[in-house]
């Protein structure tokens, strides 16, 4: 058996060998451009390349493997930031503070923030994945449901952080979030809950739609030349540029290393997946600021720095259990395991012993490719920012229409495309009347892990196989949330106080959404087995904070506070873009999605007739509406191969 | 120069696809030819890219185009847990041909416990079956089931629902007191949850039980099926003579011995894996000659055969006319079982 350095040594030069270099570059080059198209993502990239590998030689395979692994992730946040479409899930949590960075112009700061954060917290995890190789089996059979449930809560109880004076609304939706992520079937029983009979929904709101709309379309409904635009400035700050950005991080150390290490034990615990290590790192990244924690989700950097160094971080720990074990850890990790069974790699003993020369040549190759996405991300910082300078009304188009697109695609279901609005509506309403919507997203994010752990911890317990005496990792994770709690609730916080004053409107959805809630309690009480003492419990919590808050604002000044006058709720600019977006799901049902698309084109653009030649821009209109229904076909059909059920009134032949 | 690069490492990668060897091409029935040729043929997938299904898709794809003349796609569906795919293939128009490929099992228990599809086992014809293989039970090493003291046995399930016919039936058959635990998120969970030790074994397919005992910390303990399997000639089996039911309950009184063996039969008929092509049944019936016979060639193809054992799956052909038959005995299976299977899930629910 080679020692660990010769194995180390081989490994560096299996990558870096001459022509064999050239495909990590070629996989990372691939991973990138292929997660730039809306709802491709790695897996069906790796699903291709499975089969297109088949003769390969197997360092070749696994020079290309660990590049797809690395490549995919930083492409996403680009256009996270730039757009707020977040190219993949993970990369949803960046958008939180970089997108906001680029409104305000400075999206070179944030890329490049993006790009050195990636990068650092990459060189981290596969350093530490390099240390902790021998070691390694035992660490990861201390993860157990015990723990991931401790992860969860953790990642809950980050919420505190982030409550900004606002702690009513702020566990409204949470007990939103855990409420809504319980939707689909029980996890120990199988049976549904709150699915009203629809199949579709059978598997849960699907986190790919719940993500587009709440984030992105919410987003866009306020871009069409709206009174909220005169504020955006169309040329970049004084102080944006790519230096700010790589120096931020290396202000932020601390922050890297913290987040790189969340990013890293996230990415260890099989099943659990960048979208947690990204958003429990936002939180501790909130929780632990020093100094002024205000501009968090208004375009703070280090909002961007946590969760980036943290989703990167997370590809070193993703491949321990995979290789230690055989047990995938995420989407890529099942892939990885075909290809190396494929070709006649062993997971476990093997792969630690005699295979370890590969074994390195994997892990170089995915620290490889991820520097080399950071390196082009940077190199690519100037062109990529002036994107956002093309008029924002222009881009709030095409945004729709990919997001739609992507909607549509994740899971094959026009259905979700009603999840999409709805949580659109959801995102709206949250945005204009100043309901905070990171605890809603974490704890949307994070509840179907703590509840499935809590009901496998309980059961483990009554079948006497849960020792806690013995499980050192869970109480140090608990510990550190009880410690994190303790210190949040007793610093000093800044920010505005609880309800000072609540909008006609404000009332209203805090009403409405508390009615949803009763409902949900009401169907709960009556729906018998696949309603858990857990389901019930977060049902009327919920409730009870929902009624709280609406006594709280019953006795809250109006928020027009003396000047007479409320900021519309729904401002005349936002009313088409919503009306489209709400009709876009039906349009979808009757005549399939690229005329929906073209429809929605059409719409949006009509009412520039006014101005100008009326007939030569209805010529405009009408062209631009057909090359996106012709767009739309041709990528359905060719690019995403997905067959979606025929349309109710079949206008385009099949 | 990026491009460039590019382009030659996708040729790079292509070339092995354009340098295999030309054959004569299989006979189809006459007419099949011309009706055939140049239609869109989609295989819908119920999972996401990757895994069994999708592999077993993509690698039949090529030979549907060869032996057809149509053109094949191969289209994830993984929503609803697989149901928008069967909905897919069940509503699809005449002119549609759209092929699910799913497991014979996975499609009979959705079609008969969700009325709510409007669907019945009727709606759909079986064009073949891919694979069949037994399921296995994985677990610790030191376990051994031989020993009718062993347990009470701890097993790592996603659901109980799922797992009545995988471990239920045949714990009621060999008399072994098992526990569930539910909610592991999947295979890799599961086998996790056995090498902490939380629990003893899990049930997969003996394809998935394989790999897993490849890592060296894991042990195929029974095989649910009526006779030993040649690729694991020590494991016992389930059922029939010799197997492992046979062996608990040879100091039983003849009445009882014959229960259980039929209980032990019940399961192995349940649990068995069939992967199934399966179309709509609205499909004209000279198009469905054609399509049975592409099917029926493609699917004992060798190029299909090695890209998909390549890929570390197993290729069990089986043509149409015998895989109606297996879906159709499922069928049987599954309404003669329903009431033990009440009875199994109200003992095991946590």
């Amino acid at each position: 058996m080679p020692d660990t350095i010769t194995a180390l040594g081989i490994g560096l030069q299996n990558v870096f060998s001459w022509p064999n270099v050239l495909i990590p570059v070629l996989g990372t080059v691939l991973a990138m451009t292929v997660s730039f198209l809306p709802g491709i993502g790695a897996a069906s990239l790796a699903a291709v390349m499975v089969v297109l590998t088949l003769h390969w030689e197997p360092v070749q395979v696994l020079l290309l493997f660990g590049a797809l692994t690395g490549g995919a992730t930083f492409m996403g946040s680009v256009t996270a930031i730039l757009f707020g479409i977040p190219g993949n899930a993970a990369s949803s949590v960046t958008l939180l503070d970089g997108h906001p960075m680029a409104h305000a112009g400075r999206p070179r700061t944030a890329l490049a923030a993006a790009a050195t954060a990636s990068a650092l917290g990459s060189v981290f995890g596969v350093v530490v994945l390099i240390l902790l190789l021998p070691a390694i089996r035992p660490l990861l059979l201390q993860i157990g449901p015990l723990e991931r449930a401790a992860l969860a809560v953790w990642g809950l109880a980050t919420i505190i952080a982030v409550l900004n004076g606002r702690p009513l609304k702020a566990f409204a939706a949470t007990g939103l979030g855990l409420l809504l992520a319980m939707v689909g079937s029980d996890p120990t029983t199988s049976q549904p809950r709150w699915t009203f009979g629809r199949f579709e929904i059978s598997d849960g709101l699907a986190q790919g739609a719940m993500l587009l709309g709440f984030f992105t379309l919410s987003e866009v409904l306020s871009w069409r030349k709206c009174h909220d635009l005169k504020a955006v400035p169309r040329h970049a700050a004084p102080d944006d540029t790519t230096r700010g950005g790589v120096l931020g991080v290396l202000k932020e150390r601390a922050l890297v290393l913290r987040a790189s290490l969340i990013g890293l034990l996230v990415g260890i615990i099989p099943g659990v997946g960048g979208t947690v290590a990204g958003f429990v790192a936002y939180g501790q990244t909130v929780q632990t600021a020093r100094g002024d924690r205000s501009g968090f989700g208004k375009g703070d950097i280090r909002g961007v720095i946590g969760p980036e160094a943290a989703v990167d971080a997370k590809d070193g720990g993703s491949l321990l259990p995979v290789l230690a074990l055989g047990v995938p850890g995420s989407e890529g990790g099942v892939f990885l395991l075909t290809v190396l069974a494929i070709h006649g790699f062993v997971p476990g003993s093997a792969m630690l012993g005699a295979d370890l020369p590969f074994t390195f040549t994997l892990i170089f190759a995915l620290l490889a490719s991820n520097l080399l996405t950071s390196a082009l991300g940077l190199a690519l910082v100037p062109g990529l920012s002036r994107l956002t300078r093309l008029p924002i009304d222009r881009i709030a188009l095409p945004v729709i229409v990919v997001g739609l697109v992507t909607v549509v695609q994740i899971d094959g279901l026009v259905s979700d495309l009603f999840v999409a609005v709805g949580f659109a509506a959801l995102g709206y309403a949250f945005r204009r009347l100043d309901w905070p919507r990171v605890p809603f997203v974490i704890a949307f994010v994070l509840g179907p892990s703590l509840e499935s752990n809590l009901a496998l911890v309980c059961q483990l317990h009554a079948v006497d196989r849960l020792d806690l005496g013995s499980r050192p990792l869970a109480w140090v994770i608990i510990a550190l949330t009880l410690l994190s709690v303790v210190w949040m609730v007793t610093r000093p916080r800044h920010g505005a106080s609880e309800v000072q004053r609540a909008s006609i409107a404000d009332r209203g959805v805090t009403i409405l959404l508390g009615c949803g809630v009763a409902l949900f309690a009401g169907i709960a009480l009556t729906g018998g087995r696949a309603y858990s003492g857990y389901a019930l419990g977060v049902c009327f919590v919920t409730l009870g904070t929902f009624a709280a808050l609406a006594l709280a604002q019953a006795f809250a000044p109006s928020l027009a506070g003396g000047s007479g006058k409320e900021r519309p709720f729904l401002p005349a600019s936002h009313r088409l873009p919503l009306l489209l977006v709400a009709i876009a799901p039906g349009l979808t049902l009757l005549f399939g999605l690229p005329l929906a698309c073209g429809g929605l084109v059409l719409f949006w653009m009509l009412p520039s007739l006014r101005q100008g030649n009326a007939l030569r821009r209805l010529a405009l209109v009408v062209a631009a509406a057909l090359v996106t229904v012709v767009v739309v076909t041709l990528y359905l059909d060719r690019v995403a191969v997905l067959d979606l059920p025929a349309p109710i009134v079949p206008v385009l032949p099949a | 120069m990026v491009l460039k690069v590019f382009a030659a490492g996708l040729v790079f990668a292509l070339a092995p696809l354009f340098v295999s060897e030309v054959r004569a091409d299989a006979t189809l029935p006459s007419g099949c030819a011309d009706r055939m040729k140049g239609q869109r043929l989609t295989l819908v997938v119920p999972n996401a890219a990757g895994g069994g299904f999708d592999i077993y898709a993509r690698s039949l794809a090529p030979e549907l185009e060869r032996i057809g003349g149509v053109t094949v796609r191969v289209s994830n569906m993984p929503g609803g847990g697989g149901k928008a795919a069967l909905l897919r293939v069940a509503n699809a128009p005449s002119d549609d041909y759209a092929v699910l490929i799913d497991n014979a099992g996975d499609i009979v228990a959705e079609l008969l416990e969700d009325p709510s599809l409007g669907k019945t086992p009727q709606d759909f014809r079986a064009l073949g079956i891919v694979q069949v293989e037994p399921e296995a039970w994985v677990g610790r090493p030191d376990l051994n089931l031989m020993d009718p003291d062993a347990g009470p046995l701890v097993a790592a399930v996603s659901s109980v629902e799922a797992n009545l016919g995988t471990v239920g039936l045949p714990a009621m058959a060999t008399g072994h007191t098992v526990r569930l635990v539910a909610g592991y998120a999947g295979s890799g969970d599961q086998f996790a949850a056995v090498l902490r030790g939380e629990t003893d074994f899990t049930s997969k397919a003996k394809g998935t039980a394989l790999r897993a005992m490849k890592s060296g910390d894991l042990k195929v303990l029974l095989v649910l099926s009526d006779g030993p399997d040649p690729m694991l000639p020590d494991v016992p089996w389930l059922a029939g003579e010799g197997g492992l039911v046979a062996h608990l309950t040879a100091g039983l009184p003849e009445a009882e011995r014959a229960e259980r063996q039929k209980i032990a039969q019940l399961a192995v008929s349940l649990s068995s894996g069939a992967r199934i092509l399966m179309n709509s049944a609205a499909v004209p019936d000279d198009v469905q000659v054609c399509l049975n016979a592409i099917f029926d060639a493609a699917l004992v193809s060798p190029d299909f055969r090695d890209a998909a054992q390549a890929q570390g799956r197993d290729v069990t052909p089986i043509g149409a006319q015998e895989a109606e038959r297996i879906f159709e005995n499922k069928l049987e299976a599954y309404s003669r079982a329903a009431p033990l299977l009440d009875e199994v899930a109200t003992q095991l629910r946590p």
